[in-house]
C-alpha cells in the first residue's frame, strides 16, 4: 500500500467530507488503493487512521462519493486520456446522426502524439503533437493549424479545472457494464438544478480511461453520446503512425488563430451567468466574411457556454432560438450590437445568459 | 402562426387549387390589396394551412432572391449531379407555384418577378437555394438546425421535398403577417460559424462539419466600442 503525502492542515479541512470515517481500516485501504493510482501527486491523501478525530462519524451511504473523490476521479479520467497509449474506433451519436472516428494516442519522451481520423462525411485527419494540432482536409488540399490545450476532447472531458463539481452535480455509482469488450465502472452525474444536463460515464476498470459518455437532458433522454466500439489499451504505437497518410505538397496552410481579448475592459459584462459556470477565456476572432466577433467562454467543467458579441449590421440575422442536439442557441440584438449565445445547456440557461449581458460605457477601463 | 410547426411543405402545397386565393395572396404580399381585402385574406390565411404554406414559400423564395449571401452560394456545390437529379424530381413533384400567375397590374418590382415568370436560370437558382436551405446536409453542412421562433415569428416549412429521408427540420425565416417589413432569413452558415467557434473550446467530439469556413486573422480592428486591450495571439 502506498503512503501518500499528507499535509495535516489540509487534511483537517477535509474532515467534514469524510463520511466513511470509523468504518474500519479495510474500507479505508480499499478506497486508498483506488485513489492511489492517480497520478495527481498532491497532498490530498485519505489514508488516515492516525489522524482520525472523534468528531467525524461514519455515514452509511458509501455509494455516493465524497466531494473530493469526485474531483479526483474526474482528474483521473483526464490523466488516463493523456498518459496512456490507446487506439480504437469510436462512434458519436446525436439525434439521427452518427459519426465514426478512429483515434490513436501515444506518449513518449517528446510528449503526447495523437491522430484522429473522421471516417464519415468530409474526410479529415487531426494530428497532434502536444498542443499543436494540424487538421488535414484532402478534399480542399488544406491544412489548418491550431494550438489547443490537450484534454478537451473525448476521451478527455474537462473543459475547466473542477474544484467543486459536487456543488452542481450529484455523483453516484451505477454499477459495472461492459463497453468495447472491457468492464467499466459506470457513474452518473445528476445536475442539482435545471440549468444543466446530466452525464453518464463509463470508465475502464483497469486503466480509468473513459470509454463511453452520454449527455442526458431533464427528461432522462440521451441527447448525445460517444463511445468506443473497439479499443486496445497499452499497446505500443510507432511514431510513424502520426503522420499524414497522403502526400501534401502544394497544399495550402492556414492558421486558425484567435487573439486574447478583454471584453470586460471594453465595458461588457454578463451579470447572471449560470451558477457554477466560470469564465475560462475571452478571445477575438474573425469570421468568414471578415466580421470581427468577440467570444467569452464560460464553463462549469463539463459544459461550456459561449457568448458572441459583434457590431450589428449584417443584414442576414434574425432573433430567436435554435437548437441542435445538446446545443442551444439564442440570438438577439442589443442596441448596436448583435449577441449570440451558444452552449450545451438547456435553452432556459442560454436565455438567462443572453438576457443578462450588459454593456456599460462607464465600466470601460 | 404562433406555434412553431415545421413541415415538409410539398404535401401541404399540393392540395390547393384555388387560383384566386393565390392571386390575392400575391397581392397581399405586394401590399396591393385594399385594407378590407387584406383583412379578409389574412383571416383566410390564418385558417387555411395550404394557403399558409404558399405564403411561406413566396416569402422564402423572395428572401432567397433578395439575400446576397444565399445567392452567392451558387448551385455549384460538391455533389452537383446528385442535386440536379433531386431538383428534377422535386420540380416534377411540385405544382408550379413559381410559374407566372394571372396578369397583374402594377409596377414591375422585384417581387413581381416570380409571378410573371423568371428567366430559367433564376428559377433553377431559386429552387436550388430553397433546397439548400431545406436540406443543408447536401451541402455538407450536417443536419439542419431546427428552430423555434420567438413570440412574433413563425417557422417556415421546407419548400419542396416529399422525400421522407430528409429531415423535416429546416432553416428558418420569419414573416410577420401583419404586413410589416418581412424579417430576414437566418443564415444557417452564419450559425454554423458560431457553433464551430464554440466547439473549439467545448469538450466533445470533432465533427465533420466543423471548420466550414476558415479565414486568416487580420491584424487590424478593435472590438466594438473599445480601444483594444488585447494581448498577443494565444
Amino acid at each position: 500500500m502506498q503512503t501518500v503525502q499528507r499535509d495535516p492542515l489540509k487534511y483537517q479541512r477535509m474532515l467534514p467530507f469524510r463520511r466513511f470515517e470509523g468504518r474500519g481500516p479495510s474500507l479505508r485501504i480499499s478506497l486508498l488503493l483506488v485513489l492511489s493510482v492517480s497520478v495527481w501527486s498532491g497532498s490530498n491523501g485519505y489514508a488516515a487512521d492516525r489522524h482520525a478525530t472523534p468528531g467525524a462519524r461514519a455515514k452509511n451511504n458509501v455509494s455516493s462519493d465524497v466531494s473530493n473523490d469526485t474531483g479526483n476521479w474526474l482528474a483521473k479520467i483526464q490523466s488516463a486520456a493523456q498518459k496512456i497509449n490507446y487506439s480504437g474506433n469510436f462512434i458519436y451519436q446525436q439525434g439521427a446522426q452518427i459519426q465514426s472516428s478512429r483515434i490513436a494516442h501515444m506518449v513518449d519522451r517528446v510528449g503526447e502524439h495523437e491522430k484522429l481520423e473522421i471516417l464519415d462525411g468530409q474526410p479529415r485527419e487531426y494530428i497532434r503533437h502536444n498542443d499543436e494540432v494540424k487538421c488535414y482536409l484532402p478534399e480542399r488540399r488544406l491544412i489548418i493549424t491550431e494550438r489547443r490545450t490537450p484534454g478537451d476532447r473525448f476521451p478527455s472531458m474537462l473543459t475547466a479545472p473542477v474544484s467543486d463539481i459536487d456543488t452542481h452535480y450529484k455523483v453516484r455509482s451505477a454499477g459495472v457494464e461492459r463497453v468495447a469488450g472491457r468492464p467499466c465502472n459506470v457513474k452518473v452525474l445528476e445536475p442539482r438544478d435545471k440549468l444543466r444536463y446530466g452525464y453518464r460515464l463509463w470508465t475502464d476498470q483497469e486503466t480509468g480511461l473513459l470509454l463511453k459518455t452520454q449527455t442526458i437532458n431533464q427528461r432522462g433522454e440521451v441527447i448525445e453520446q460517444v463511445g468506443f466500439t473497439e479499443v486496445s489499451i497499452g499497446t505500443k504505437i510507432s511514431r510513424s503512425h502520426f503522420r499524414p497518410k497522403v502526400p501534401i505538397e502544394g497544399w495550402r496552410i492556414e492558421k486558425l488563430e484567435t487573439r486574447v481579448a478583454d471584453l470586460t475592459a471594453a465595458g461588457w459584462s454578463v451579470r447572471a451567468p449560470v451558477p457554477g459556470f466560470q469564465k475560462i477565456r475571452e478571445v477575438r476572432r474573425i469570421f468568414g466574411d471578415r466580421r470581427e466577433v468577440g467570444q467569452i467562454v464560460f464553463s462549469d467543467g463539463l459544459a461550456t457556454i459561449s457568448v458572441f458579441i459583434e457590431t450589428a449590421g449584417a443584414p442576414g440575422a434574425s432573433e430567436g432560438d435554435a437548437s441542435k442536439g445538446p446545443l442551444n442557441v439564442v440570438s438577439k440584438r442589443y442596441g448596436d450590437h448583435w449577441l449570440t449565445v451558444v452552449g450545451e445547456a438547456p435553452i432556459a440557461s442560454i436565455r438567462q445568459v443572453a438576457n443578462s449581458i450588459e454593456y456599460d460605457k462607464a465600466l470601460r477601463r | 402562426m404562433k406555434d412553431a410547426v415545421v413541415r415538409a411543405g410539398a404535401e401541404a402545397t399540393k392540395d390547393f387549387s384555388d387560383a384566386s386565393s393565390l392571386e390575392r395572396l400575391s397581392a397581399l404580399i405586394d401590399g396591393a390589396l385594399a385594407p378590407d381585402d387584406a383583412a379578409s385574406t389574412i383571416g383566410r390565411l390564418l385558417g387555411d394551412p395550404a394557403l399558409r404554406a404558399a405564403w411561406d414559400e413566396y416569402h422564402l423564395v423572395g428572401d432567397v432572391l433578395r439575400s446576397d449571401d444565399l445567392a452567392a452560394m451558387g448551385i455549384a456545390r460538391q455533389d452537383g449531379a446528385q442535386q440536379a437529379a433531386r431538383f428534377a424530381s422535386l420540380l416534377d413533384a411540385e405544382p408550379t407555384v413559381l410559374a407566372p400567375q394571372a396578369q397583374r397590374v402594377g409596377p414591375l418590382r422585384r417581387s413581381n418577378w416570380f409571378r410573371f415568370g423568371l428567366p430559367g436560370a433564376s428559377i433553377a437558382a431559386a429552387v436550388a437555394m430553397v433546397s439548400w436551405i431545406a436540406f443543408p446536409q447536401f451541402a455538407g453542412g450536417g443536419s439542419p438546425l431546427s428552430a423555434e421562433r420567438g413570440p412574433a415569428g413563425a417557422t417556415i416549412s421546407a419548400a419542396g421535398g416529399s422525400d421522407s429521408a430528409v429531415n423535416p427540420g429546416s432553416a428558418t425565416s420569419a414573416s410577420v403577417i401583419a404586413g410589416g417589413t418581412p424579417r430576414p432569413v437566418v443564415d444557417p452558415v452564419q450559425l454554423q460559424e458560431y457553433l464551430s467557434a464554440h466547439r473549439q473550446y467545448s469538450v466533445g467530439v470533432m465533427q465533420a462539419d466543423d471548420f466550414g469556413r476558415v479565414a486568416p486573422v487580420s491584424a487590424t480592428g478593435s472590438l466594438p466600442s473599445a480601444s483594444s486591450a488585447s494581448g498577443d495571439a494565444k
